[in-house]
């Protein structure tokens, strides 16, 4: 928000969402009142106005801008954007659930049209999506490793791209829940490995290996339904 | 380490695919034909057509269902205006989860699934009305009957679990040759769990001879609010076209936003 080479979405789904739900806050007498995002915006009943914490410190405070910027008196530098984001595109899913425990789960997911291996860092990113996580646990944690498959090729990433936490599993899953039974889903951005292994092996990637793995001892298994791949142009 | 939950952390990535205007320009149509249909060709009328003595006369049955494209087209009309609306999350999710040069094979897939099932509760939906209409005198009482077995059905725990099964997706293949399979699977899944949920409003309107379209548009409506509602315990409770409504009148009209009860308090010392 601080930088005037952001841009933060405003569009009017993003304003009035979620589309299925309400956030909700407690009220002093124990019912709950509603909110959208658009009214914590600047100019909305519920922009925020943050305390200065050098006041009476002595303490000189670091400007990335000003104080009129920040505090939403002023116009704050990163633009805000009335236009939907562009739409993301599959590319590829897997064609089996995963059971997924403290043993690594894999599949493999052929993308539609492959990344070219050296392309404009802006032009696309690439996302990894976990659709439809249900399980027991109140929580789970998920390492996810994402790599370009190769025909005869063992998965070489021993590092995963990303660690997700998944809170509120159980109540997700739960069939007469406000998720109807069909859990968490979630989304891991792998643009910069694609683009990394794929200028390494120098071949397109044509299909992608993903391997999900709880990392706690003893956890009980969950299960994704399916893992898609998708690719969303950047502006 | 990133800490994502919900499904709105997939917003950005969801595609925008619901074809709305389709949906709603077909049951627009639907709900045209049916209100220039000769009313001696509405479905309606032949429901009305029958008393309690002519179900047990194989005779006067036989005449009375002489024509069965009358049947079969009324029946269509009917399915052309309600469906659409219904089917529309179960398109939205076939259509979201196939590439895109797979979308209109998975969704002409589910949409047959679907629309096969429909078709044939027909057999069921059209005795049930035309005995309903016969036990009663009058077209009102039918009516009046018709909307107590509705809400009430609407009520109950058995629809509540049915409704909550509707919102169960499935995974469905995004390319190759399971596509069709996948998606005609899950078209007739939904539909069998949308004609189990919605039944009695879909037939409310074969009882209603006079508005006979504004009836199916109404029932559409409820049937799609109820279709809508998210998923709850399964027990008793106030029939969900009912509390939906409520909920939203609570939401937007009487209920104070946040900001109106909770004024942000100035801190001491704030830039």
């Amino acid at each position: 928000m601080n930088d005037g080479s952001h841009q933060m979405e405003n569009g009017a789904s993003w304003r009035s969402g979620p589309a299925d739900r309400n956030f909700e806050m407690p009220k002093l007498d124990g019912t709950f009142a509603t909110f959208s995002p658009g009214d914590t915006m600047p100019g909305g009943p519920l922009a925020p106005r943050y305390d200065d914490l050098y006041d009476g410190t002595g303490i000189k405070p670091v400007v990335i801008a000003s104080a009129e910027e920040t505090s939403g008196v002023g116009a704050m530098p990163a633009s805000l954007v009335d236009r939907e984001p562009p739409a993301a595109v599959l590319l590829g899913a897997s064609d089996e659930s995963l059971r997924v425990g403290t043993e690594r789960a894999a599949t493999i997911i052929g993308i539609e049209s492959p990344t070219a291996p050296a392309g404009d860092p802006r032009e696309q990113r690439i996302f990894v999506n976990l659709e439809n996580v249900t399980g027991g646990l109140a929580s789970a944690v998920l390492d996810v490793y994402v790599d370009i498959n190769r025909e005869g090729d063992a998965a070489s990433s021993t590092e995963p791209v990303d660690q997700v936490v998944l809170f509120g599993l159980a109540k997700a899953s739960q069939q007469d829940g406000a998720h109807g039974g069909n859990g968490l889903s979630a989304s891991v951005d792998v643009t910069a490995m694609v683009r990394e292994r794929s200028n390494e092996l120098g071949v397109p990637a044509e299909k992608l290996s993903v391997r999900v793995q709880q990392p706690t001892e003893g956890a009980k298994p969950v299960s994704i339904d399916r893992i898609s791949v998708y690719r969303q142009p950047v502006e | 380490m990133r800490l994502l939950s919900g499904r709105m952390k997939g917003r950005s990535l969801t595609p925008a695919l619901s074809p709305k205007w389709w949906i709603i320009g077909l049951s627009a149509l639907g709900l045209f034909v049916s209100a220039f249909t000769p009313r001696d060709m509405s479905l309606s009328s032949l429901c009305g057509q029958l008393d309690l003595g002519a179900l047990i006369d194989p005779a006067v049955m036989a005449l009375a269902l002489a024509e069965p494209d009358v049947i079969v087209f009324g029946w269509l009309v009917m399915l052309l205006a309600m469906m659409p609306l219904l089917f529309s999350p179960v398109l939205a999710h076939s259509m979201r989860s196939s590439i895109l040069r797979y979308r209109f094979i998975a969704g002409a897939a589910a949409a047959c699934g679907y629309t096969i099932v429909w078709i044939a509760a027909a057999t069921l939906l059209l005795p049930m009305a035309i005995l309903l209409r016969a036990i009663f005198d009058d077209a009102w009482s039918a009516m009046a009957a018709g909307v107590a077995i509705a809400l009430t059905w609407s009520a109950s725990p058995w629809a509540q679990q049915i409704r909550n099964w509707c919102h169960r997706t499935r995974r469905l293949s995004a390319r190759g040759a399971f596509v069709a399979r996948d998606n005609f699977v899950w078209g007739f899944r939904s539909g069998e769990l949308c004609v189990l949920a919605c039944w009695p409003w879909m037939a409310l309107p074969l009882l209603v001879e006079d508005g006979h379209t504004i009836a199916m548009a109404l029932a559409t409506a409820i049937a799609f609010i109820e279709r809508s509602a998210p998923a709850r315990f399964v027990r008793w409770r106030c029939p969900a076209c009912f509390s939906v409504l409520l909920v939203w009148i609570r939401r937007t009209g009487s209920s104070p936003r946040y900001a109106e009860v909770m004024p942000i308090q100035k801190v001491r010392g704030s830039v």
